[in-house]
């Protein structure tokens, strides 16, 4: 089978790959660090933890934008050639976040969605069926709003006492229903161990989740996005897969 | 969905497979990777999830959680 080349970062063509198991390929001053495998690398959890320790490895010498897993090029040349493309957003993002971290915060409702009351319209149960059904839909959207506003109220007191280490943000509200908040806090290494210790205050405030912390990991979330992610491996197929382990995993726990 | 609960190095894991999956510089390829025979992976904070027993321990990664 022929060989080809998986992408792990983007890095300034002078910074120093850590094994002689991966390449650079150059464009003007940045370049990609590849690694060449005989096949295609299986989408496994082991492939995943292997990209990012590569990843890992390669910020420990410089510089570096976490590439998206799954990113596999024919030759040398077609790497060059998406960096030429790209190569305007892929510089300034590493001069913007090559020399940062990103850490995780997760608030999950403690148990089960947590019950939102709302008050019921003694009108209803003399209502119809119809009219019933009309009831209960403006319920369930109170119930929603609800649930949304006490989902912001944890997200903004998460990003009123985190925030302050960090220069930029991402917060997903409600994005699942165990999750009332997620969020990514993109600092400097030298301040995680503050992150972290912000992080001990936030936990004493007695919110109403259950608040877990992840990282330092490579900017991931904060690179920038662009219209050339349509077709990729993840947006492509990412729902598809999810679906397919989603049933698997109800088939198994059901 | 049945409830699953999540631990706090599950949740690590699930957040890198987020991460590295969902996120990071995009460039074009010439090839897609094929999930038709997918061994099994995640699936993140969103959907969840995947035979967690199995997961080795990211590396080194720190997790507070209450």
């Amino acid at each position: 089978m022929s060989s080809t080349h998986s992408v792990y970062a983007i890095v300034g063509r002078a910074t120093p790959l850590p094994t002689t198991d991966l390449a650079m390929v150059p464009w003007r001053d940045i370049a990609a660090v590849v690694g060449h495998t005989s096949q295609r690398a299986p989408v496994t959890v082991d492939a995943v933890l292997r990209h990012e320790m590569i990843v890992e490895a390669v910020r420990r010498n410089g510089a570096a934008l976490p590439v998206r897993f799954g990113t596999v090029f024919d030759d040398a040349t077609s790497v060059a050639d998406a960096l030429a493309a790209e190569y305007e957003v892929l510089a300034a993002d590493l001069e913007r976040l090559g020399n940062t971290v990103e850490m995780g915060v997760t608030a999950l409702w403690t148990g089960r969605t947590p019950d939102v009351s709302i008050h019921a319209d003694a009108e209803r149960t003399r209502a119809s069926a119809g009219v019933r059904y009309l009831y209960d839909r403006v319920a369930e959207v109170q119930r929603e709003d609800a649930l949304d506003a006490r989902a912001r109220l944890i997200a903004r007191k998460l990003g009123d006492i985190l925030g302050y280490f960090a220069f930029e943000q991402r917060t997903s509200i409600l994005p699942t229903t165990r999750i009332a908040v997620r969020s990514a806090f993109l600092l400097y290494p030298a301040r995680v161990d503050a992150f972290r210790q912000a992080f001990d205050t936030v936990r004493s405030l007695g919110l109403e989740v259950r608040l877990m912390m992840t990282g330092p990991w490579p900017p991931y979330s904060f690179v920038s996005r662009r219209n050339s992610e349509n077709g990729t491996v993840a947006d492509g197929r990412l729902e598809e897969l999810a679906q397919m382990l989603t049933n698997r995993m109800q088939g198994r726990h059901g | 969905m049945n409830e699953v609960t999540i631990r706090a190095q599950e949740l690590t894991l699930l957040d890198l497979l987020d991460r590295a999956i969902e996120h990071g510089v995009v460039l074009v390829g010439d090839i897609t990777i094929s999930v038709a025979d997918v061994d099994l992976i995640y699936l993140g904070l969103r959907v969840l999830l995947a035979p967690i027993q199995r997961l080795p321990e990211p590396k080194s990664r720190e997790v507070a959680s209450v």
